[in-house]
């Protein structure tokens, strides 16, 4: 719903409501124009759970489609060796693909708190502490 | 009979609680993890419903309860998937208030998780993947195979790749199943063990009582993570599915 609704209004509140079209446009332009920064608080049990899960996923459908293509073309066991390996690499992508999520996220939230934006904290920082 | 009752596993299993007839070969019994899906969403439809019942223009307190759910949702919709995002708004919200509110549910003692049943999160995760899929194919038609082929590469590496891509995107609805399914049953779990452990100290006499006092910290500790969890976990699972359907709507990147 882009478009405001451009049709004519009763005549005796038009300016009322051409005032309130105005002001509600305006909002509505302000509105679009902020993009509120989204993260998932991470604590260590969820963070696991979200590289484990994609590692398992990789390798559960990798190996799923490899078993299907033993079944349909009866290559057995290469299909579900292949598919595994496969989805091992899958897997290993989820995860880089969550770490790289993860690192923006790390680099957005130093940028905020006006440290270097380096994409990973220092690991030679935590231990001058 | 002590270790039955401080099962931490038993509060997962699905027993039918109204038995109903097959009709049409679908067995119709109601078991406690369906009736608490029916509840979840009688509670969210009719929840709201009562909560912006009047429409005031200046929201009273109930009515701003449910305008700060719809901002939130719509925040994060518009912000991953920006204008073109908005039609997938109610899907989103519903997604957003089901798993919300059956997480929620299921931190009141007696009641039953529905979202800790793999069954259920990956029905959840599917809907959402064949939505994505549509969406997909419908706005860029075969163009949306592009996704799984990134620019740039030598085209031996291809023949590698695609399939790696292919499987790790048929991977997303598991992931995401799992991912909920993982969070709300290892915490219910936990739950449960420690007020096992409470109970089990406490049947030794005064020294077990004045033990059990450790183990009843940590799962009051555990259900304030609970709480903080199932927010955080409806909410991921919201966000994973505003990010999926972006890659269906705009699949070069």
């Amino acid at each position: 719903m882009s478009e405001r609704d451009d049709r004519p209004k009763t005549p005796d509140r038009s300016e009322d409501l051409k005032d309130f079209d105005r002001r509600l446009s305006e909002k509505i332009a302000r509105h679009r124009g902020k993009t509120p920064t989204e993260t998932e608080t991470s604590n260590a049990w969820s963070t696991s759970v979200r590289y484990g899960s994609g590692f398992a996923g990789g390798v559960l459908v990798g190996t799923g489609l490899g078993w299907a293509v033993d079944r349909v073309f009866d290559v057995a066991p290469w299909g579900m060796l292949v598919g595994l390996i496969l989805g091992f690499a899958a897997g290993l992508r989820n995860i880089m693909r969550e770490a790289a999520a993860a690192n923006e996220e790390n680099a957005a939230k130093a940028g905020n708190t006006g440290q270097e934006a380096g994409a990973v904290p220092d690991p030679d920082a935590t231990k001058e502490d | 009979m002590a270790l039955l009752e401080t099962d931490p596993m038993h509060q997962f299993v699905v027993q039918p609680v109204l038995e109903l007839p097959t009709l049409f070969g679908i067995d119709l019994t109601i078991t406690n993890a369906a009736l608490f899906m029916i509840a979840t969403t009688l509670i969210t439809s009719f929840g709201l419903i009562l909560l912006t019942g009047r429409g005031a223009m200046v929201p009273t307190r109930s009515q701003s309860i449910a305008e700060l759910l719809y901002g939130f949702v719509a925040d994060m919709v518009r912000s991953i998937m920006g204008e073109e995002g908005r039609r997938f708004f109610p899907y989103v919200f519903t997604l957003f208030t089901f798993i919300l509110v059956a997480n929620l549910i299921g931190m009141f003692p007696g009641t039953y998780t529905i979202t800790s049943q793999l069954v259920v999160t990956f029905a959840l995760a599917l809907i959402s993947f064949t939505l994505v899929l549509i969406t997909g194919f419908a706005k860029n038609g075969f163009g949306f195979l592009k996704l799984f082929a990134p620019a740039g590469l030598p085209p031996l590496m291809y023949i590698l790749i695609i399939p790696i891509e292919v499987i790790s995107f048929l991977s997303r609805p598991f992931s995401l199943a799992i991912r909920l399914f993982a969070n709300m049953m290892a915490g219910h779990t936990l739950l449960k063990l420690f007020g096992g452990f409470v109970l089990s100290l406490s049947s030794l006499g005064a020294v077990g009582i004045a033990a059990a006092v450790l183990p009843l910290a940590v799962a009051t500790a555990v259900t304030a993570l609970e709480l903080m969890i199932a927010f955080l976990q409806a909410y991921v699972f919201a966000v994973l599915t505003c990010i999926y359907l972006n890659d269906a709507l705009h699949p070069t990147h």
